[in-house]
């Protein structure tokens, strides 16, 4: 049997005041740390104005996460994101269907790419948001372990395609970025007709 | 029968014997300065008698001297036995000399010239007759003490006729006889040396008083009465009597038949008187013994008599004193096994006795280790209770004191409870936060795209959404740590409520253990209470007892002395049983001895 340290009750108490002061501190604030964090994010606007214009040859992306991998949209391409809720199975749909959702009124089909790619079950996946694609007036929601934010990348850091990619997903496919970061054609997606087809007969 | 000598008369005798020695030493020593001064009238005192021989001087000397160490008992006998055979061998030569015609020279051996003078055939050579009294007086000297078988004495006989020789000798001369003394052509027997001789040879007789023929003359009976009444009566009246005879034959009164009648009737008378006086002695002496028998035989008819009647008398009490002693006997065996058990059982008990003093001793220093023992315990058993009563109070102290702890346990527990709950409460907020910070990440992407939308005029709104976008990404990880560090509370939290919940079995097990302790020290404070009484009581015990163990000890040890003179006196008992035993032995035997 471990023989128990005699409490040192005045080192405790000691502590426990420390530990009080800092708590009521960090709940005022200090004002001296609200200035530092006010001049930091000063700083990081000051330099963001500054890199805005010497991109003029990028590309806003919206970046997520699927099975482990990242694939991003164009930023035009992309109508909102949003986290799953209320979703609804519809059946009689293809497996890559996962159902539909009511997104302030408005009915949106949401499907799982993995399932679309025959992409194989790798990788733990959370899917519980969505990015909502657009192309003229067709939109559709696309399944997403995590939406990482958007992001600007060079075109010329953009690689047409990579041989390890498969047939079908080299059909949507707007590139590949050194960072292997796919970026995929919400355009080519929408306008397929298997999905069309679907979209159809889902209609 | 060997009568009784008289002592005083043998002291007398003896004596005697010393005096002529010593005279016969005289006249011989007197003689020999006659020779040497070459006087006549000393050696041969009257000019008519023949003179004393210087060698028969000597051998009187040495006769003499033997005569006197005799007479003295023990020492020099060697010399008296040698002077006496030097004279008998001298009075041999001379005797050897006449007879065979030798000259050994001895003759004239001193004095020669003085000799010559003296006109006979053999100047110096003694007469025969004394050279025969030198040969037995010198045997008789050398026999002094021998004795036959029969007791008889040969060196008296010797004496007796040296005495013989001698007494003619001098008869010779007191009758006028000279032929008596000797042969005309030769020396004669000087009257000295006759003298001498005769002196000697009576006190050869008397050396011995006791002894042989002389025992008779000096003895206190009738016979020796006689003798010694008898002999100077015979030899003084008979010598008396010739005196008389020759002188009136000389004188012419009458011729020598009437002479020797006259003595004839004299002696005759004389000793008819003698005889009849002592017959008559005799005669009284014998009617007083008469008389005196028949008394006798009177006084032993009546001692038979009484003897008689005694001998009855003493055969009854033989017969009891022998039942007496067989009795006796019988109870001195008995006494004599009682006394030896006896002495076994004392010497036993003595030693047992011994044992048990030592066993008292022994005790003894027991009961006083016992004592400061006991004392010790009391003084320990009254610490103890004292401490037993300062336990008690702790111990209730102590079930305060854990009844306290667990009232706070109990309140320890609540508090940890509360804290739990309220970690439940914020692990809520945060999922609320993490929800939130989710919203806005998404927020933050649907502003980056609605200002990619407005173009260039919302190129500013990009930076805000953003800047949100980071935020919301802050504040996630901060959730995510608050979750960390409030799992590490719920965590804590449990451990803290279990340990919280052993110590309150501890502190259960602890109060009840306290009570059990209470109990026991109450119990124990009551045990210790009566041994501080029974230790006291034991102490004032021992106590009493170290009293009675040291008069214990002081009895045993008069027990142990009384018991040794008990062996001891058992002892004694034992010999003198024994000797009892013994002396009824004798009794009994003397006893039956008697009645045989």
């Amino acid at each position: 049997m471990k023989k128990p340290k005699a409490a040192d009750w005045p080192e405790i108490r000691r502590r426990i005041d420390a530990v009080r002061a800092t708590v009521e501190r960090a709940s005022v604030g200090a004002p001296e740390d609200e200035r530092r964090v006010l001049k930091i994010r000063a700083q990081v606007l000051a330099q963001e104005l500054e890199t805005d214009a010497a991109d003029a040859d990028t590309l806003e992306v919206v970046e997520f996460e699927l099975a482990g991998e990242h694939y991003a949209f164009p930023l035009t391409d992309v109508r909102e994101v949003s986290l799953l809720r209320e979703l609804t199975p519809v059946p009689c749909t293809p497996p890559f269907v996962l159902g539909i959702i009511n997104l302030r009124g408005e009915i949106r089909t949401v499907i799982d790419l993995k399932k679309f790619f025959d992409l194989p079950e790798a990788g733990i996946t959370e899917l519980n948001q969505v990015i909502l694609i657009k192309h003229d007036d067709l939109q559709l929601g696309i399944l997403a372990d995590a939406i990482r934010g958007v992001r600007r990348i060079a075109l010329a850091d953009l690689q047409p395609t990579l041989p390890t990619l498969t047939d079908i997903r080299a059909d949507y496919l707007r590139g590949v970025t050194s960072e292997r970061l796919v970026v995929l054609d919400a355009t080519k997606l929408l306008s397929d007709q298997r999905l069309l087809v679907q979209e159809e007969a889902g209609d | 029968m060997p009568t009784p000598a008289n002592p005083d008369l043998v002291r007398a005798m003896k004596t005697a014997s010393k005096v002529s020695a010593a005279a016969a030493f005289l006249l011989a020593i007197g003689v020999i300065f006659g020779w040497a001064l070459d006087l006549a009238p000393v050696t041969r005192l009257l000019p008519a008698w023949s003179p004393m021989m210087p060698n028969a001087a000597l051998c009187l000397i040495a006769s003499a001297i033997s005569l006197w160490l005799q007479q003295s008992e023990g020492r020099a006998s060697r010399v008296a036995k040698g002077c006496a055979w030097g004279v008998a061998a001298v009075g041999l030569l001379t005797l050897g000399e006449d007879a065979f015609g030798w000259d050994l020279g001895i003759d004239q051996a001193l004095f020669a010239s003085a000799l010559s003078r003296v006109p006979i055939a053999h100047p110096g050579r003694m007469a025969i007759n004394v050279a025969i009294c030198f040969v037995l007086l010198g045997a008789a000297l050398a026999l002094l003490d021998s004795e036959t078988l029969r007791g008889r004495r040969p060196a008296q006989l010797l004496a007796l006729g040296t005495a013989l020789l001698a007494l003619v000798a001098l008869l010779g001369y007191a009758y006028g006889a000279p032929i008596v003394s000797g042969l005309s052509t030769h020396a004669k027997m000087a009257f000295s040396t006759a003298l001498s001789i005769a002196l000697l040879s009576a006190g050869i007789l008397f050396a011995r008083p006791d002894r042989g023929i002389m025992a008779v003359v000096i003895s206190d009976s009738v016979g020796g009465g006689m003798a010694r009444r008898f002999l100077p009566a015979a030899i003084g009246v008979l010598v008396g009597l010739g005196w008389l005879k020759i002188e009136g034959q000389r004188a012419g009164y009458y011729d020598s038949e009437f002479g020797t009648a006259l003595m004839t009737g004299l002696c005759v008378i004389i000793f008819t008187a003698l005889i009849w006086r002592s017959a008559m002695s005799i005669d009284l002496t014998a009617a007083g013994r008469l008389k005196a028998e028949k008394f006798l035989r009177k006084t032993r008819d009546e001692l038979e008599i009484r003897v008689q009647d005694r001998t009855a008398e003493l055969e009854n009490q033989n017969r009891e004193i022998l039942v007496a002693a067989n009795s006796l006997a019988l109870f001195a065996d008995q006494i004599v096994g009682a006394t030896a058990e006896l002495a076994t059982t004392a010497l036993e008990t003595a030693t047992e006795v011994s044992e048990a003093t030592t066993t008292v001793e022994e005790v003894k220093h027991a009961s006083q280790i016992s004592s400061q023992k006991a004392q010790m315990v009391s003084d320990q058993a009254q610490k103890a209770a004292l401490s037993s009563e300062s336990g008690k109070r702790a111990v209730g102290q102590t079930i305060a004191g854990m009844n306290g702890i667990r009232q706070q346990m109990s309140a320890v527990a609540e508090s940890i409870l509360n804290l739990s709950a309220q970690s439940q409460a914020i692990g809520g907020i945060i999922t609320t936060v993490e929800d939130l910070a989710a919203q806005s990440k998404l927020l933050a992407v649907n502003a980056s795209i609605e200002a990619a939308k407005a173009g260039d005029e919302g190129r500013g709104f990009t930076v805000v959404a953003q800047e949100v976008r980071s935020l919301s990404e802050q504040s996630r990880q901060a959730t995510t740590q608050v979750r960390g560090i409030l799992n590490d509370i719920q965590k804590a939290t449990g451990s803290a409520v279990l340990a919280t919940e052993q110590a309150g079995k501890t502190v259960e097990a602890g109060v009840r253990q306290s009570a059990a302790a209470n109990d026991a020290i109450a119990g124990l404070g009551e045990s210790v209470a009566e041994s501080v009484q029974a230790a006291a009581q034991i102490a004032a015990t021992s106590q009493q007892q170290l009293v009675g163990m040291d008069q214990v000890a002081t009895a045993m040890e008069s027990i142990k002395r009384a018991s040794m003179q008990a062996v001891t006196s058992t002892r004694q008992a034992e010999s003198a049983a024994k000797k009892l035993h013994e002396i009824g032995q004798q009794l009994k035997q003397l006893v039956e001895r008697f009645r045989k």
